[in-house]
Formats: C-alpha cells, structure tokens, sequence
C-alpha cells in the first residue's frame, strides 16, 4: 500500500436519469484516480460540470463508485458498516453558507455532529469548545448563525466538521458566495488547521490564487483528471488551463504579458511576492 | 434612463424584533450609458439597494426617480418600469422554471403583450447575444452548466430590451471562463446606450469594467469614484473587509520597494504597461 490517506481508484459514475433511451450514459467520473496524503493540502479547479462536486461527495461516502473504489485509511465506502467510520474521518464543507447550519445558536450547531454519535455530554463540550477556538469563533458561541457574515457562516460549519476530528476536510468552493474578506477569513482558517493539526485538506475552488497556495493541484475537465502537479508546474501550463475554461493566477499572467513585452523574467513565478522579487533584481541588475 | 435616488432609506419588517435599517439615506444618480460597479461586505444593503432600481422594493422614506417617474407615486406604472430597467437575481439559475430554454426566455416579452413574431425575434436576439445557439431552444433549462444556466436567465432579461441592465453577483461560483464570458457581454452594453449595474464580490472585475464603483457599507453610500480614484484609497477599503485588484497590490508592493510608478493602474494590463515604462527609463539612463 502507498501512504495515501484517501485513495481514489478508477472510479467512474453516472447520475441517474429519467431517460432510460439515452443512447449514451453521461459518466460524471470517468476512471478518476486520485491520492490524498496525510497532512496534504490539494486543491481542485476544473470548469463548471467537470465533476468536481461528484468527486468530493465520492471521499465521504455521500455517494458511491459505480465502478472503482474509494478507500479512506483503509476502508472502503461501499462498505456499509464502516460508513459512520468514513464520514468522521472526512469532514465535508460546501459552497452556500445559508443551509448548512441547522441550530439556531453556534454552540449547538457544532455539537450536532458528535451528538448524532451519542458522546457523553463532557467530551462534547470539549469537542466543541476546541472546534470553536480553532476556527477563532469562541466569543460567538451563544450567538444566532442567520445574525453572522458568510465568513463566519463558513467558519461555523467548519467547526461542525472538526467537532469529529476528521483526519481530513473536503471544502466544495467553500469561498464562492464570501466577500474578500470572508474569502480570506476561511482560507486562512483552513491553512492553518492544515499547518498546526496536519488535517489534509480537499479544497475546490475557480479562484486560481486559491490554488496557487496548495501542495498539489488538479485539474478536472469531463469527469477526468487532465492535470496534476504542484501549482508551480500546472500553473506553467496557461495555454492548457485555459483550454479547461480555466485561467492561471494574477502574478503568473502579469509575468506572462512581461515576458512577452520582453522583459526577461524567469519562469516558474507563481505569486506577486515572487514576481516582485524577480523584477527588483532584474531591475538592480540593469 | 437615467436612475436617481434622493434621500432614500428602507426598513426591513419595521415595528418587529426583526426591524433592520437597510438602507440609510442614500442619494445617488445612475446616468445614461454608464457602468457601475456596486462593492461591500456581506449584509451592507447591496441587493437591498438594487431593488429600489425597479421599483421591487418601495423606499420607507425618500424618492426614486427612473427617468424622471417616480416609483412611489400611486400612477407609477411598475410594471413598464420592470421592462426597462431588467434585473439578474444572484443565483438566477434556481428561477429557471419553463420547459424549454425557449420557453423561459420568451415569458416577459408574452407577458408584455407582445405579438408572437415579436415574441420571436426578441428571444432569437437574446439567445444570439448571451451566446446560445439554436440547438438549446428545445431544451430543459435544468442541468444546464453553471454559466449557461445564467446566461439562459440573462437572455430572458434581454428579451424584454431592457434600457438599464442590473446584476446582483452574476459571475459568483463560474468558472474563470464563464466569468470572463458574462462580463465581456454586460461590458457591450454601455456603447449601446444602455446602462448597466454590476453588484460584485470581485474587485478585480469591478476594476475592469466599470466607469464608477459605489461602495456600500452599513446601509449608506461610504465611497464613489472611478475604480483609479477608489482603488487608491485601500486603507479605507480594507477597513471594511474589502480589498484591491491585484494590479493594485502589485503596484503597492512595488513602490514599497523603491519604484517609481504612476498611480492609476487597476487592472493586470495597466500594471504591466506602468512596470514595463518604468524598467525602460530606467535602462535608458533615468533615475531609479
Ligand atoms: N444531481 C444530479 N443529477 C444529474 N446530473 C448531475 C447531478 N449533479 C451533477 N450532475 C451532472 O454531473 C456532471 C458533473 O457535475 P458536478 O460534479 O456538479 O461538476 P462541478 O462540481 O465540477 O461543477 C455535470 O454534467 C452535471 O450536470
Ligand atoms: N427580509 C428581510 N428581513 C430583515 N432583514 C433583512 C431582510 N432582507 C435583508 N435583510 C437585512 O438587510 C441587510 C442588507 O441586506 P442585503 O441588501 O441583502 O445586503 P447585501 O446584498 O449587501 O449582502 C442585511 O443585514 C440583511 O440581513
Ligand atoms: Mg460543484
Ligand atoms: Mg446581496
């Protein structure tokens, strides 16, 4: 066995239609392959119906293979009994901030996970004074989740995924519907639950600076996997990413237009930082 | 058509416990053929305010003006107002309800009364400028993609041939394509007259398509200008949870480091075009 903590292997599927005379079944997943490692922060672009959502709900058993198989630390998720087992494990996060949240106090809202366990009413205080502190939402815990930002929204939900102390969290465009700062509230929560806790981290977005700051990045097109590598090497790729509908991240395209324009940066520049390292030598240099 | 708010304030569910103050008194005015972009955080009362533009919300207190008619008055005819100044919900896509993509975008113009040739050859041009061809007449709205689905919802505002064209979010969870699609369509708009209102989470394509931004902030106008004049204030923008384009933060970051740049340049292009000027005069000789 490989060190992979999710392991995704030729899985294809199919929704089911009405139209049973469909000549052709359109796969959503198409022989998809994929690792996630412990500790590991991999992000997911592809255009929208490429199948990202379709994957992320294969990693918690929210849906299941047709063919292939999904295994999480072991265990596969067609296996019925181990289907509690999985989903503590794999923590789920999505896009709309406004229905994922049942309760109408914070506090109650993250103890709905472990609840639905039936753990005893101490470590449930604990879970969710510790879920709470690590989204840096303890001085709300009495509030009511519909008076929050979508920011905080988020974040709340978050919490309610860590309250199982999942060994990794998928977030399906977790940062869609979220103002700027929203949008970097959540990413800055998650980053860190990646750093200090070694979660892995599933994070699907259309943001490509987003991507630009995990391990390894994917790109889905047509139920496939059609790229896969550190963001600095898929980023590299402009012209396949935008075959993909896809773009690359600010600093890589202003490196690309100055380097058309003659300016001879060096490849591989993946954030303004770097770029603005780059011009400042090229420019004491001159 | 121009749009014009004069002291206009509104109050969610007044007299419950649920009373909010969306709206405190705003003034502005929306010229013909202009693009405006709308940006604040979460909650600062940007679909509130859009919808006094068509009169789907009535101010508690104050005046809105489309084209000169007021929309409180009791002879105001909202319904006319409605055709002329055409609304994109955020998410329209969950508001798909014909059976066909011919269907959905054909109900205004049905509704307006039309004859049916007319009918016709409005949902012909919309679907010919959102980009979809015929072959997606017959088809269902549903399990469309994403970014076909709103250009399905936008074609059915353009049926109506609106004069002003507002959108609450419209580029929200599309793809970068898609995005890049929908703003270069609304982006057309303005040379034809119309004036379009683009609300947005996105500073980067506020800053690339429109002539003036207005932020929101707690229910009043807390900044306008053009997206230079505005984009050069970032304090005051990150104050409230909001930010810069990249060409913006990219510029900052440079001049912290000693270069001399121009201030104005808000999009990537623009930024390019300053650093590259800037390394020229240096290599000639300049100053550095
Ligand atoms: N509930 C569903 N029923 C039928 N088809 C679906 C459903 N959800 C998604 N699909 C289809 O499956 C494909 C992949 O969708 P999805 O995984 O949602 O893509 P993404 O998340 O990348 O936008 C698309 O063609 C989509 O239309
Ligand atoms: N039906 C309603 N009842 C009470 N408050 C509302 C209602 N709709 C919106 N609000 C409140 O009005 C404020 C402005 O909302 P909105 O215009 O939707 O803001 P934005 O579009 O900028 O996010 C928010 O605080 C929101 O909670
Ligand atoms: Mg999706
Ligand atoms: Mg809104």
């Amino acid at each position: 066995m490989d060190e992979s903590y999710i392991a995704v292997n030729q899985v294809s599927f199919a929704y089911p239609t009405a139209d049973t005379t469909a000549e052709q079944i359109r796969l959503a997943l198409n022989h998809v392959n994929l690792a996630v490692r412990p500790g590991e922060f991999v992000a997911v672009l592809g255009m929208n119906g490429s199948g990202k959502s379709t994957l992320a709900r294969h990693l918690n058993a929210l849906l299941l293979p047709r063919d292939g198989t999904v295994l999480v630390d072991g265990m596969d998720t067609r296996e019925e009994k181990q289907l509690w087992a999985i989903r503590d494990r794999v923590g789920m996060v999505f896009q709309n901030p406004d229905n994922q949240i049942v309760a109408a106090v914070v506090e109650e809202d993250v103890a709905f996970g472990p609840e639905n366990q039936g753990r005893p009413p101490e470590e449930i205080r604990q879970r969710v004074a510790e879920a709470l502190a690590a989204v840096g939402m303890s001085h709300m815990r009495e509030r009511a989740p519909h008076l929050l930002s979508g920011g905080q929204k988020q974040r709340v939900a978050i919490a309610g995924a860590l309250a199982l102390r999942p060994a990794c969290l998928v977030l399906d465009e977790p940062t869609a519907m979220l103002d700027p700062s929203g949008r970097g509230e959540v990413a800055d929560v998650v980053h860190r639950l990646n750093r200090e806790l070694g979660m892995a981290v599933v994070w699907i977005t259309h943001f490509m600076e987003e991507a630009a700051l995990a391990d390894r990045v994917i790109v889905m097109a047509d139920g496939q996997v059609q790229l896969e590598g550190p963001p600095r090497t898929v980023f590299n790729q402009a012209d396949q990413l935008r075959a993909f509908r896809l773009d690359v991240p600010p600093a890589v395209s202003a490196a690309e237009r100055l380097r058309a324009e003659g300016v001879p940066l060096p490849e591989g520049i993946l954030t303004l930082q770097e770029l603005v390292e780059a011009l400042c030598q090229l420019r004491s240099a001159t | 058509m121009p749009i014009t708010l004069s002291h206009v304030s509104y109050t969610y569910q007044p007299g419950t416990p649920y009373e909010w103050h969306a709206l405190d008194d705003v003034n502005l005015e929306i010229p013909d053929g202009e693009f405006w972009g709308i940006i604040g955080p979460t909650g600062s009362g940007k679909s509130t305010l859009i919808q006094h533009m068509n009169g789907l919300l009535k101010p508690t207190q104050g005046q809105v003006l489309v084209d000169g008619i007021d929309l409180s008055a009791r002879a105001a005819n909202l319904r006319q107002v409605r055709q002329k100044v055409g609304l994109v919900f955020q998410y329209p896509e969950y508001q798909l309800f014909g059976e066909t993509i011919h269907e959905d975008i054909a109900f205004g113009p049905r509704n307006m009364k039309l004859p049916a040739d007319e009918v016709e050859r409005r949902v012909r041009r919309a679907m010919e400028r959102v980009g979809l061809d015929e072959s997606f007449r017959d088809r269902s709205p549903f399990g469309l993609s994403g970014g076909q689905a709103r250009r399905v919802a936008l074609a059915g505002v353009l049926a109506m041939e609106p004069r002003v064209l507002i959108l609450d979010e419209p580029t929200a969870g599309l793809d970068p394509r898609g995005r890049e699609e929908i703003l270069s369509l609304v982006g057309a708009f303005p040379a034809l007259g119309m004036s379009v209102v683009l609300v947005s989470h996105s500073m980067d394509d506020v800053a690339l398509m429109a002539d003036k931004v207005l932020v929101m902030h707690r229910g009043k106008v807390h900044m306008l200008g053009t997206p230079p004049e505005l984009f050069s204030r970032r304090a005051e923008l990150e104050a409230i949870g909001l930010g810069v384009p990249a060409a913006v933060q990219l510029i900052d970051m440079l001049r912290s480091r000693g270069w001399e740049l121009p201030a104005g340049a808000v999009t990537i292009e623009q930024a390019v075009e300053a650093i590259r000027k800037s390394l020229r005069t240096k290599a000639g000789g300049g100053r550095g």
